[in-house]
């Protein structure tokens, strides 16, 4: 009997850890495939069948970074755009996610709702009217019109995860905060921010990775004065020839400030998306 | 020293929706007195707490503390401390920063904060877990946190929201001593909410009892034991509280299950819908009596609980003496006529 179950484990384990590498390895495949282009000419790129062995050349990130082709203002432009869009989601969901969470508001479950809904929208339909609305300001290509447009996805997201987060919080907790003199910024400050900290790097990592990664709307309502860098992987496209080797290294110079993020974060990740599932646990 | 804190509560009604949670409460709690709210679960008690807390609204009503009108005041200008069943601590703060979070929240300096901190934890005994986090103490000690956390401020009301009923058996009695000597050295005004008669005898100047969003009864712990004013708080009180059974008077005369107990010369020469009450050590087993069969028996150590059917209803008989009884045995019982207490069926009242 405990032979049979043991072989039925050791099968089972086998069948996962057989699928998620196999998984694994379609996710990871165009990212090594890249890794691989992005170290050889432009000549041996387009060897076919490919060259396994091949001499290594560092040309293409040089020319990335410091030729004419070079992504350096297009990388500052996105940090710019993503890193504001961040904070300005963190500075306004926290507050608004405790009130939704909190204060008896008039409409609090049709404003709920709404918050979601925005979320149900496919982005190809806002393209348009996006492009109108920033036209009759004249925010089109500017910083403050990208953060804007992003910070209409990431303050929906931020919001509906930070209301969650904060509604595991006992209300006792912040009971004894008022009885402690505690006026509500304050135990918003000392109290609630510190016990969703979790909550706060997920929507930081979510909300800097979308803005960096977008392209729809970057290359819609941007492209000539603010440039971020989605955009910046057409330099190596023309209508002559398509600069494969240039590109792969200058989409992996891209990727890594959201990595960097990314592996700082993922603790945080992890122990935020599960947080929720156990509810409290482990807190009195 | 300065006059303790006295409240009035004045016709105190709270309702959620159409659910009456609590019905025109009436309650004066004099300077510096050690006060129990007494009840079930969902009789009101935590509610009304709450509501001296500042924590809960009210529908109608009025609270004064000191003759001035706080029933609109916010619950962090009230000058109350409160100890919450849950212990609320914060945590991710140490317990230096939750002990010391109402003195930074005050505005007092810094260096009294740390005076301050180290006093309170002293009286309370935790002054060598100040650099642990919540997490990483154990439900007593948590306990103590939260009270430290509560007077560290010197209020001028405490709050105690049943502050015992996380400890277990042993750590609750020797709590319960600690919580009375706190008590009598800060000489502040307290109230405190149990269900648990035990802790609310033994530790307060005056009980008030709740039963269902009511209070019934105000009284010193004795006058409550000896003198419940109606049906339900003699039901509630005691362990095991009192026995009920259905009586009337005829000609004068009070009787039981068909038994004559005593000769009764009130305004009633006959009057029916009565209910007798008497206490499980006031009845005895013997030659004479009403019949009962002996249902269970429950063994206490000293004493023993025997319970009897009395036509279909269950009797308590506490006694310390050491009888032979078996489950089934058929008995007689009389009860002491002059520990007998009379209530009217319909108006729950005592006669």
């Amino acid at each position: 009997m405990n032979t049979i179950n043991l072989n039925k484990k050791i099968f089972r384990n086998f069948i996962i850890t057989f699928l998620s590498t196999f998984i694994l390895l379609i996710w990871i495949l165009p990212l090594i495939w890249s890794i691989f282009v992005s170290f050889k000419s432009e000549i041996e790129v387009l060897a076919y069948p490919p060259n396994v062995f091949f001499k290594p050349v560092l040309d293409n990130y040089k020319a990335a970074i410091f030729g004419s082709l070079s992504i350096l203002s297009e990388l500052s432009d996105s940090f710019i755009i993503a890193s504001i869009t961040t904070i300005l989601t963190l500075l306004l969901s926290i507050p608004a996610a405790y009130s939704l969470a909190r204060l008896n508001l008039f409409g609090k479950k049709k404003i709920g709702f709404y918050v979601l809904a925005t979320q149900m929208i496919p982005p190809m339909g806002l393209v348009i009217p996006y492009y109108l609305i920033l036209g009759k300001f004249g925010w089109l290509d500017t910083y403050h019109g990208m953060i804007i447009v992003y910070m209409t996805f990431s303050l929906p997201f931020a919001i509906w995860l930070m209301v969650s987060f904060m509604e595991d919080i006992p209300r006792e907790m912040e009971e004894a905060a008022f009885l402690d003199k505690a006026s509500r910024i304050k135990t918003l400050l000392y109290i609630i921010v510190p016990q969703v900290k979790g909550g706060i790097a997920v929507t930081t990592i979510f909300t800097f990775m979308n803005s960096w990664n977008e392209f729809l709307f970057a290359v819609q309502l941007s492209g000539n004065k603010v440039r971020p860098v989605t955009i910046a992987m057409y330099n190596f496209v023309s209508v002559e020839q398509t600069l494969w080797a240039k590109l792969c290294a200058a989409a992996l110079i891209a990727m890594i400030p959201v990595i960097i993020i990314g592996l700082i974060g993922n603790n945080h990740i992890v122990k935020g998306l599960t947080l929720g599932a156990v509810k409290g646990g482990g807190r009195k | 020293m300065d006059k303790g804190l006295k409240i009035e509560i004045k016709n105190i009604t709270k309702k959620y929706g159409k659910v009456t949670i609590l019905e025109d409460v009436n309650l004066t709690i004099e300077p510096n007195e050690f006060f129990a709210f007494l009840g079930p679960s969902g009789s009101g008690k935590t509610t009304t707490l709450r509501i001296l807390a500042g924590l809960e609204e009210i529908n109608n009503g009025q609270i004064f503390f000191n003759s001035k009108d706080i029933t609109q005041s916010s619950p962090g200008s009230r000058d109350v401390a409160m100890v919450f069943q849950s212990y609320a601590l914060y945590p991710h703060m140490s317990v230096f920063e939750n002990i010391s979070f109402p003195l930074k929240m005050d505005g007092v300096k810094k260096n009294q904060i740390n005076e301050f901190v180290k006093q309170a934890s002293q009286r309370v005994k935790i002054e060598h877990l100040l650099n642990r986090k919540p997490g990483q103490l154990s439900g007593g000690q948590q306990q103590r946190v939260a009270l430290a956390r509560a007077i560290v401020r010197k209020p001028k009301l405490f709050l105690l929201d049943e502050p015992l009923s996380n400890l277990d058996a042993k750590l609750r009695l020797e709590t319960r001593v600690e919580l009375k000597n706190l008590h009598k050295s800060l000489n502040v005004t307290t109230v405190y909410v149990t269900h648990d008669q035990e802790e609310a005898m033994t530790l307060a100047n005056r009980i008030g009892v709740f039963l269902k969003g009511k209070l019934m009864q105000v009284g010193t712990p004795k006058e409550i034991f000896d003198n419940p004013a109606s049906l339900d708080v003699a039901g509630f009180i005691g362990n095991p509280p009192m026995n009920l059974l259905d009586a009337e008077i005829v000609d004068g005369k009070l009787v039981v299950e068909g038994k004559l107990i005593k000769n009764y010369s009130t305004i009633f020469k006959n009057k029916k819908d009565l209910v007798v009450g008497i206490r499980p050590n006031d009845i005895s087993l013997g030659e004479d009596g009403i019949e009962a069969k002996v249902y269970l028996i429950e063994q206490l150590g000293d004493s023993s609980i025997i319970n009897l059917h009395i036509n279909k209803k269950i009797v308590k008989h506490k006694t310390g003496e050491n009888l032979t009884l078996e489950e089934g045995e058929d008995v007689k019982v009389s009860l002491n006529p002059d520990k007998i207490y009379l209530f009217d069926k319909i108006t729950g009242l005592k006669i």
